[in-house]
């Protein structure tokens, strides 16, 4: 009992610093800007109960904001796990110069994303590269980031910065995988679809459970993008939740950005929360 | 164990919760301290040399107040950068007591949508309660017009009027009568007729200086396209339309010319544009020190005429310019208005009124600045090194000034969003896009704007 306390004891004394900036940077903040979401005023000087709520969930900016924000989650991580799904298997394949193309798959990553922005304002501006292609060769000029096409450019834009990474974690699962199973399977008269539904997913579950997770993640950052791209008020089809959260802090509406901020929280808790939960239910193969 | 130190972290989560809340007691002068913040753009603080006079005063009068001077340098002219700061620091309950506004306030800043926020404290019962505030001595219209939800929480120093300017001689030879302008409607067709008549024209004159003030033209004109205060959207009018349909006209012509003139001060300038015949008219809006010099650099080709752009019914809405508010959290309230009071003092204006400030907004001011500053003939330096010595400015015009103030019924403050609104409908005026998708594209933008 003793060397157990002791044992408890020292794991805690290790884990404080890290545990002392977590709560004094993460969670305290997170428990303030709760409290803020029920008051009005710089420094939350009134109470006035649910009425932020009442405001912010009638805003038709931030009802915009969220449907924006979930029709990208929605379109641009299937998409993303899907190609980056499909890359990472013809990856595993050994063929010349396969590990030069999983490099040149990373780059996108480490451009700054100023510069990724910057190149893409000049492909896609009024007077940009694309617009010259359409002009050359007798197709109408679009008007491509205050349009519509702003959201497929965005979905573009987060896939070429982020498939790189997921498709180096699912390559990293797959090749965790004994060639074993596959020779067997392949024995016993399995087709390549089936050895990748009865081997390949449920052996990679772990390893989709997480880049799914990194992607909705990183589905957030692409707010980054939009806003280098279009500024503080973009084209309604690209206006994200992290658009409403920035305005009202320019605002300084800090309530309701907290409240902005809580709904953003509490859809990726329940988000993860469920996939975590069918995880489980599903368990794991041990390899 | 496990127990105790549950209960350690639950505290340690309660502490900042208990450490947000705070109680503010208004007007109470609670210490001896006032903090001002301004901001240093390429090595000039323009607003400490604005409130230079009024600082000086203040510590005269209240010599016990710890006036404190915060000065914050704009890395690479970011001014944008200034005001993120500030905002920070008022947000975590720090920050000057008063914040002082000027026109690149406006630009990075909503004023209506901070005023909602709470983060300003309400001015209305300093104002009513302090028996030596005197409300008359001021342009009330201002006041009012700049009201939020009822709440005064900006006090106007100056503002700004719009005018077109030009001489008798130069308006009759490009056959524009500005008598008839005597509403925004009139204006524009008398505008779009002059376009009209000159579009084929080689080399014509031109009318404005693209694309300075063209965007805030629904301003000028009173309409409330997107209404802050109400939330709401209305661009139904026929007005508007018109006015839009005038920018198309002359849209391809004033922006020709890409070097933009400052008509406010350059008086020289004056001469050559209108005299080379570049422009038939300069349209700025307008300090009082700009105003006459203006006149009196015109009066040097011809008889000048100040032709206000009037709004749909005939007055004259006007622009605030410099503007002061008190923070919320301030312990300093009382200090703050007192400082307030004194920077709309006489003394204090009439530095304002020479500081290309704006008009001030204390009017009992204009006629003696007028008297003492505008009596003599102003000199300009030639090119060859002599000086020429206009004319007084005849009387005349400093009546017609007062009368001008007198038809002011209303004041607005620029949106952030003003510019991004005229450029809708730039592809309308390039004949890329219907009046009706550009429209539709400018009002979804303002709603979200507006519902943010």
């Amino acid at each position: 009992m003793k060397i157990r306390h002791k044992e408890t004891m020292t794991g805690i004394l290790f884990a404080s610093p890290f545990l002392v900036g977590f709560i004094t940077f993460f969670v305290a903040p997170f428990i303030v800007s709760i409290f803020y979401t029920f008051t009005f005023g710089t420094g939350g000087t009134t109470f006035v109960g649910l009425k932020n709520y009442q405001s912010v969930i009638n805003s038709s900016a931030f009802q915009l904001a969220s449907y924006n924000t979930m029709r990208f989650i929605l379109v641009g991580v299937p998409l993303i796990m899907t190609i980056s799904l499909i890359f990472s298997l013809m990856l595993r394949q050994k063929f010349g110069g396969s590990s030069f193309f999983r490099s040149i798959f990373l780059y996108p990553m480490v451009v700054p994303v100023a510069s990724t922005v910057m190149v893409f304002q000049v492909l896609f501006a009024e007077t940009g590269i694309l617009n010259g292609i359409y002009n050359a060769i007798g197709l109408p000029v679009q008007s491509w980031l205050n349009s519509d096409n702003a959201f497929g450019i965005l979905i573009f834009l987060y896939i070429w910065k982020n498939c790189g990474y997921n498709m180096i974690l699912l390559l990293s699962g797959l090749n965790a995988i004994p060639d074993d199973f596959y020779e067997a399977a392949h024995l016993e008269g399995a087709n390549n679809w089936q050895c990748f539904r009865r081997i390949t997913m449920p052996i990679m579950s772990p390893t989709f459970f997480f880049v799914f997770v990194i992607s909705i993640i990183n589905s957030f950052k692409s707010f980054r993008e939009a806003f280098l791209l279009s500024g503080t008020m973009p084209h309604p089809s690209i206006y994200m939740l992290q658009h409403f959260m920035n305005n009202n802090f320019s605002n300084l509406n800090y309530q309701r950005l907290s409240v902005a901020a809580l709904m953003i929280f509490l859809i990726i808790f329940a988000l993860v929360f469920v996939l975590f939960v069918l995880r489980k239910k599903a368990g794991d193969v041990q390899l | 164990m496990k127990k105790i130190i549950s209960m350690v972290l639950v505290v340690l989560l309660i502490c900042p919760l208990l450490t947000a809340c705070k109680n503010t007691n208004e007007g109470e002068p609670t210490t001896d301290e006032l903090i001002l913040r301004f901001n240093v753009k390429d090595g000039i603080c323009y607003e400490e040399n604005e409130l230079n006079k009024a600082m000086v005063l203040y510590k005269k009068k209240y010599p016990n107040v710890n006036v404190i001077i915060e000065k914050e340098e704009s890395v690479g002219g970011d001014t944008e950068a200034y005001y993120t700061k500030l905002k920070t620091d008022l947000m975590a309950g720090s920050g000057p007591d008063i914040i002082y506004t000027k026109d690149w306030f406006y630009i990075y800043n909503d004023l209506y949508k901070m005023q909602e926020s709470g983060a300003f404290a309400d001015l209305t019962k300093f104002i009513k309660n302090d028996k030596e505030f005197q409300i008359d001595n001021y342009n009330k219209t201002l006041f009012d017009s700049l009201k939020y939800n009822d709440k005064q929480y900006i006090i106007p120093a100056t503002y700004q009027m719009p005018f077109f300017i030009s001489t008798k001689e130069i308006l009759k030879s490009h056959n524009i009568d500005m008598t008839k302008c005597s509403t925004s409607k009139k204006l524009l067709d008398e505008l779009t007729a002059y376009w009209k008549r000159n579009k084929d024209v080689d080399n014509p004159a031109n009318l404005f200086q693209y694309p300075r003030c063209m965007m805030f033209f629904h301003h000028y004109m009173g309409l409330n396209s997107f209404d802050n205060k109400n939330k709401t959207v209305d661009t139904s009018q026929d007005i508007f339309k018109q006015a839009l349909d005038f920018w198309k006209l002359a849209y391809p012509y004033e922006t020709k010319k890409t070097d933009v003139l400052f008509f406010k001060h350059k008086s020289q300038m004056i001469e050559e544009y209108f005299k080379s015949g570049k422009q038939a008219t300069g349209f700025e809006s307008y300090d009082y020190q700009g105003y006459f010099e203006n006149i009196s650099a015109l009066s040097m080709i011809g008889e000048p005429v100040m032709t206000p752009w009037r709004d749909i019914n005939g007055n004259i809405q006007v622009e605030l310019s410099r503007g002061a508010l008190i923070s919320n959290h301030s312990k300093n309230k009382q200090n703050a208005w007192n400082f307030i009071k004194i920077m709309l003092g006489e003394e204090s204006q009439s530095e304002m009124a020479f500081s290309l400030t704006g008009i001030p907004v204390r009017k009992s001011i204009l006629t003696s600045l007028f008297k003492n500053n505008f009596k003599e003939g102003l000199q300009y330096g030639n090119v060859d090194g002599t000086t020429t010595t206009a004319k007084p400015i005849d009387e005349f015009y400093l009546n017609q000034f007062i009368e001008f103030q007198n038809q002011i019924k209303g004041a607005y403050i620029r949106f952030p969003v003003d510019r991004e609104f005229f450029y809708e409908f730039i592809p309308y005026f390039e004949g890329k896009k219907s009046y009706n998708d550009c429209i539709k594209s400018a009002e979804s933008m303002l709603k979200i704007y507006l519902s943010e």
